[in-house]
């Protein structure tokens, strides 16, 4: 069965180009960033995309493989949206009010809401999103099982570009292995 | 200001007017194949943001929606330094 493609936005941050490099936006549409807009803020260049695909993963993925394939050497640090999530954030995304969603978070209107995970002093703490798309899905809060699937991809695609550092990667990989030893 | 040409395709030249309507600039860019200009917020120093329009994006439409989103996002105000 063919899948539908539908259009999914996002953002790419880049690295190893800024606002003076020269030639960056011809070179960036001739590698097929067409669907892109490219914007700056203090001299870093970021790309919001409209772009159809299969899935999110698809077209994330599509889209840094076009960004890294162009003449001015940009490489891609960074996905929006990411997994940190604030209560508004999650309102945002569900398209509800917030009130909506601290019902939720109180746990007054349903069950095992998942607890936050960081910044737990803060005014607006922060959760993983998801595991809140999951907490939807199996409450049927949503009926899209994709929702569930861009969220795991969301959790873990800004991993993955970090790992591309070799440096970074051999720290992590330090460290698991101490954490793993039990001689530690 | 710089005097601007119009851009050829509708919606993105009411984008554009849009804005302008909220302080932005137009700056033209010169040599560019594929870039119609490039947009500058109301923040005169270059903390600001900016953004190039494309002549002939994929997608005009959602190429249009983008601008304007990104320019309601924008949170430098015109008073601001």
């Amino acid at each position: 069965m063919k899948k539908i493609s539908k259009t999914y936005q996002f953002t790419l941050v880049l690295k190893n180009v800024d606002e003076n490099t020269p030639d960056l936006e011809d070179s960036l549409y001739e590698a097929g960033c067409d669907d892109a807009l490219i914007n700056f803020r203090n001299s870093t260049v970021y790309l919001d995309f409209d772009r159809e695909g299969r899935s999110l993963e698809q077209a994330v993925l599509s889209a840094i493989k076009n960004v890294e394939s162009a003449s001015v050497g940009a490489k891609v640090s960074n996905v929006a949206p990411e997994d940190w999530v604030t209560e508004s954030e999650v309102a945002k995304r569900l398209d509800l009010k917030r009130q909506a969603v601290s019902l939720w978070i109180k746990g007054e209107r349903r069950k095992s809401f998942p607890k936050p995970v960081m910044k737990l002093a803060d005014k607006s703490p922060l959760w993983k999103w998801r595991e809140i798309a999951e907490w939807l899905y199996k409450n049927k809060l949503i009926q899209e099982e994709a929702i569930v699937a861009d969220a795991a991809f969301l959790e873990n695609v800004n991993a993955a570009l970090e790992e591309r550092d070799a440096k970074r990667r051999k720290y992590r990989h330090d460290l698991l292995k101490k954490l793993e030893s039990r001689a530690y | 200001m710089a005097k601007r040409k119009t851009h050829p395709n509708k919606e993105l030249e009411r984008a554009i007017q849009y804005a302008e309507s909220q302080g932005w600039r137009y700056k033209k860019v010169g040599g560019s194949a594929h870039a119609w200009g490039r947009l500058l917020c109301p923040l005169k120093d270059r903390e600001g943001c900016s953004m190039f329009v494309w002549s002939t994006p994929r997608n005009p439409e959602t190429h249009a929606k983008r601008i304007r989103k990104r320019i309601n996002l924008c949170s430098h105000d015109i008073e601001e330094k």
